[in-house]
């Protein structure tokens, strides 16, 4: 009997957060700073006096480059807000934090939980976790769904999936925001590093359509992908390499049903002034709808 | 009876031309006995005392004082030595010469233990006999110190009977030893008093309280007569038993010999209007002096300039007064005391421990190999502790301890990269131990320790990842050796065994071990 009032008089004063268990499961979650698009700056100071014009279709990527960043980054600060604070509930292999108030939303709740699977050396091989949200006195909805496999998120493999439409019942989108999901897939753990958007579902993040994949190497090169269907049947894939101070190359290959297609090239340099165009339909500006439309010199494309 | 002795020896002191006399004395304490013994609390602060009033009032000049505290038996020899050669020269000038020497500390099986060194009693008593001073006196406080009068007959009688004396036409010479206890008998210490029974009494008989005469002189046998009637009736009552003083008596001549004299020092007077046992308190709150007072005779205690506190039983409550002493006699009468709940009584607390500071450093060790993975990683501590002796009883002692610490080290979870930490620990407890004595400076000590600990760690390099910390208490078993290298200073080396339940990654049962070497002063 003594025995056991002294056990449980040290167990209840033995408190605190120092854990290892909770750096791993924080561990496996990526932070937004890893998902985010590296475009160089170049795109947003081309210079207007730029001989052929300036890059607007890179200037553009960038543009939507950041407004990506910006939707990943609305959601996944929710995972911030967990790393402030200790779990509320921990098992051998899951942990809960919340639900609590969710500074960025007035009213609403914020609930975190990760469940990891573990192999027979006790290594962790999968997590996966989901971010809910509740509005005042509702039920939590998850908005944010992920796995990843590995053990450390900056250098594993991974799946999120942002549901915007639900962040949009919820009333705490932004107004750029897509209104349906948004798969991020991405592979932190080699160079390049890549990760892959698929916005195919309908507009979002002011592109009618959009399927977009990125490599970003360390030392700052990278190249992205994408594709945007236009309102007309056509759809025109894009092919952006940079380097990284800011050149880079663009591919364009439009498709208008089966029978149409056409391909152009661009180049421009580190202030993001085109240096070379090679667009037979002359869809580019500086091209004046002449075609087909050749300038500059094709020797001053980057060599990627 | 006694009162009439006195008397008659002052009488006798009196008829006698006033010679010059100069007077020697050795004074020893020794708390340290060897091994097999325990340290005695107040031996050295007996001698002390003892030394004090023979100075200010046994005409004991300073320079003709030996003190010797944590000395061995050839130092004592050798200042016993010492004193030859001026005892001599003031014979030659024709001055009464008188030797005193007081032991206080530990004695056994007829000799008297300094440390680790032995002198048979057999010795010192032929040395004294043999002193080339006319008188002299051994005042012996330890056990069994009645040894030392053995060999020649031992009385444990309150009074010297010294008819022969009185018959004789000439000064007193001789010698007389005092013990404080009979052959088989222990000396005892008191707490309260913050001394020997012994000596407390017969330091209090030599400051006046044993001047049954009221001549303003305490004579040898006052003092004795004193000191076995207050030894014996305050240790009846003891675990130990009624202690009894004796004395050997060898003293050719007439008279008594004057030990203090009370006449011109600054004195509290206790008037004859009153009665009671009056506690005289130094500014330390610790008894320099008592007086047993019947109604109907004053009492002069002489006492160096300074504030006393004097406290009476009275009942259910205390009589307590503030005095200063100074040149002119103050009175302390129960009117000018203050009454006051026992409660208060100024010796609360002041008797009993010996406290002392430790400065240790050292480190921890955690078993567990996953929790020394980040969780708690071997740590350097360094510390400041307090510990309190021979106040618990039983041989207990107490402390409470403080120590920081901390450290970088490097959290490992599989597939991740490294994780570099930084972390900072404070813990504090509060022990129990119990001291054994292997030597005269060597010291072991075992008990048990109750302590909390407060950890946190920080992740430098990863500013997402947040600070974390972990509280909890953890009792134990802790063992130390100490050696003592000075009088006041000690080395010592520390290891503790504790349990810590862990339960933030699941309820582990942890253990972990403390090391530590440092250096404790004794105040």
């Amino acid at each position: 009997m003594r025995s056991s009032a002294l056990f449980l008089f040290v167990a209840l004063c033995a408190c605190g957060n120092l854990s290892n268990e909770d750096v791993a499961f924080l561990e496996a979650i990526p932070q937004k700073e890893a998902l985010q698009v590296q475009v160089p700056n170049s795109a947003l100071t081309a210079q207007p006096s730029c001989a052929l014009g300036p890059a607007a279709f890179f200037q553009s990527a960038k543009q939507t480059g950041d407004d990506i960043n910006q939707g990943v980054s609305g959601l996944l600060e929710l995972v911030d807000t967990i790393r402030a604070q200790p779990p509320t509930a921990r098992d051998t292999d899951s942990r809960t934090w919340g639900p609590f108030p969710d500074q960025s939303h007035p009213g609403f709740q914020t609930q975190v939980q990760m469940v990891r699977q573990v192999d027979a050396t006790g290594t962790p091989w999968r997590w996966d976790y989901s971010i809910s949200e509740a509005p005042p006195g509702g039920a939590f909805l998850a908005v944010v769904e992920g796995t990843f496999f590995g053990a450390q998120a900056k250098s594993g493999t991974g799946r999120i999936t942002l549901h915007f439409e639900r962040s949009v019942q919820l009333g705490i989108a932004k107004a750029t925001d897509p209104k349906f999901p948004m798969r991020i897939f991405y592979d932190l753990g080699d160079d390049p590093r890549t990760i892959s958007l698929d916005l195919t579902e309908g507009e979002g993040f002011g592109v009618p359509s959009f399927d977009y994949s990125y490599e970003g190497f360390l030392d700052g090169h990278g190249q992205f992908a994408f594709a945007v269907a236009g309102g007309n049947g056509c759809t025109t894939e894009v092919t952006t390499q940079f380097t990284a101070a800011g050149a880079g190359k663009d591919s364009f290959h439009v498709r208008c049903g089966p029978f149409v297609s056409a391909e152009a090239h661009q180049c421009w340099d580190a202030n993001a002034c085109l240096s070379f165009i090679d667009d037979p339909l002359a869809a580019t500006a500086a091209c004046n709808g002449v075609k087909p439309c050749l300038l500059g010199n094709a020797a001053s494309c980057p060599g990627l | 009876m006694k009162t009439g002795f006195a008397l008659c020896v002052a009488a006798m002191m009196a008829a006698f031309p006033a010679l010059a006399e100069r007077r020697f004395a050795l004074i020893v304490g020794d708390a340290k006995g060897g091994v097999g013994t325990r340290p005695l609390r107040y031996a050295e602060r007996d001698a002390r005392r003892i030394h004090s009033i023979l100075v200010r009032l046994g005409g004991v000049r300073p320079e003709d004082a030996r003190l010797l505290t944590g000395a061995s038996a050839d130092e004592v020899l050798a200042a016993l030595a010492s004193l030859k050669a001026p005892i001599a020269a003031a014979k030659a000038n024709g001055e009464e010469t008188v030797l005193i020497v007081y032991y206080s500390g530990h004695a056994k099986d007829g000799e008297l233990r300094l440390g680790d060194t032995l002198l048979p009693m057999t010795e010192l008593r032929d040395l004294l006999k043999d002193a080339p001073a006319d008188v002299r006196i051994g005042l012996i406080d330890s056990c069994q110190s009645g040894a030392i009068v053995r060999a020649k007959g031992v009385r444990t009688a309150p009074a010297f009977d010294v008819q022969k004396a009185q018959a004789a036409a000439t000064r007193p010479r001789g010698l007389v030893l005092i013990a404080s206890s009979s052959a088989d008998e222990e000396s005892q210490e008191s707490d309260e008093l913050s001394a020997s029974f012994f000596t407390h009494y017969l330091a209090s008989g030599l400051l006046g309280d044993a001047d049954a005469s009221g001549d303003g002189k305490v004579t040898l046998a006052e003092a004795y007569a004193y000191a076995y009637a207050r030894t014996v009736g305050e240790t009846a009552e003891t675990r130990a038993g009624a202690q009894h003083p004796v004395y050997l008596y060898d003293l050719g001549g007439a008279g008594d010999v004057v030990l203090t004299d009370l006449s011109p020092r600054g004195v509290l007077l206790f008037p004859a209007s009153d009665e009671g046992v009056y506690v005289v308190l130094d500014n330390s709150r610790r008894a320099v002096a008592e007086v047993a007072k019947a109604r109907g005779g004053s009492r002069r205690i002489a006492l160096a300039r300074g504030d006393y506190t004097v406290k009476k039983r009275d009942g259910d409550g205390l009589l307590i007064g503030s005095f200063t002493v100074d040149e002119q006699p103050v009175e302390v009468a129960d009117n000018r005391l203050v009454r006051r709940p026992l409660s208060d009584d100024p010796q609360k607390g002041v008797t009993g421990p010996r406290y002392s500071l430790r400065l240790s450093g050292g480190g921890q060790f955690f078993f567990d190999s996953a929790a020394r993975n980040g969780l708690f990683p071997p740590a350097a501590l360094a510390g400041l502790e307090t510990a309190a002796r021979d106040d618990l009883g039983h041989s207990l002692a107490w402390g409470l301890d403080l120590s920081l610490g901390g450290g970088s080290a490097t959290l490992r979870l599989p597939g991740v990269a490294p994780i570099d930490e930084r972390f900072f620990e404070v813990s504090g407890g509060a022990s129990l131990w119990r001291d054994f004595d292997l030597t005269d400076t060597f010291t072991a000590s075992v008990g048990a320790r109750v302590a909390f600990i407060y950890l946190a760690r920080s992740f430098p390099d990863r500013s997402e990842l947040q600070n974390q910390n972990f509280f909890t208490f953890t009792p134990g078993l802790q063992a130390m050796l100490s050696w003592q290298f000075s009088n006041r200073f000690s080395a010592l080396v520390r290891g503790r065994l504790n349990y810590l339940f862990y339960n933030v990654d699941g309820a582990q049962n942890l253990g972990y071990a403390e090391f530590a070497a440092g250096v404790e002063y004794a105040f």
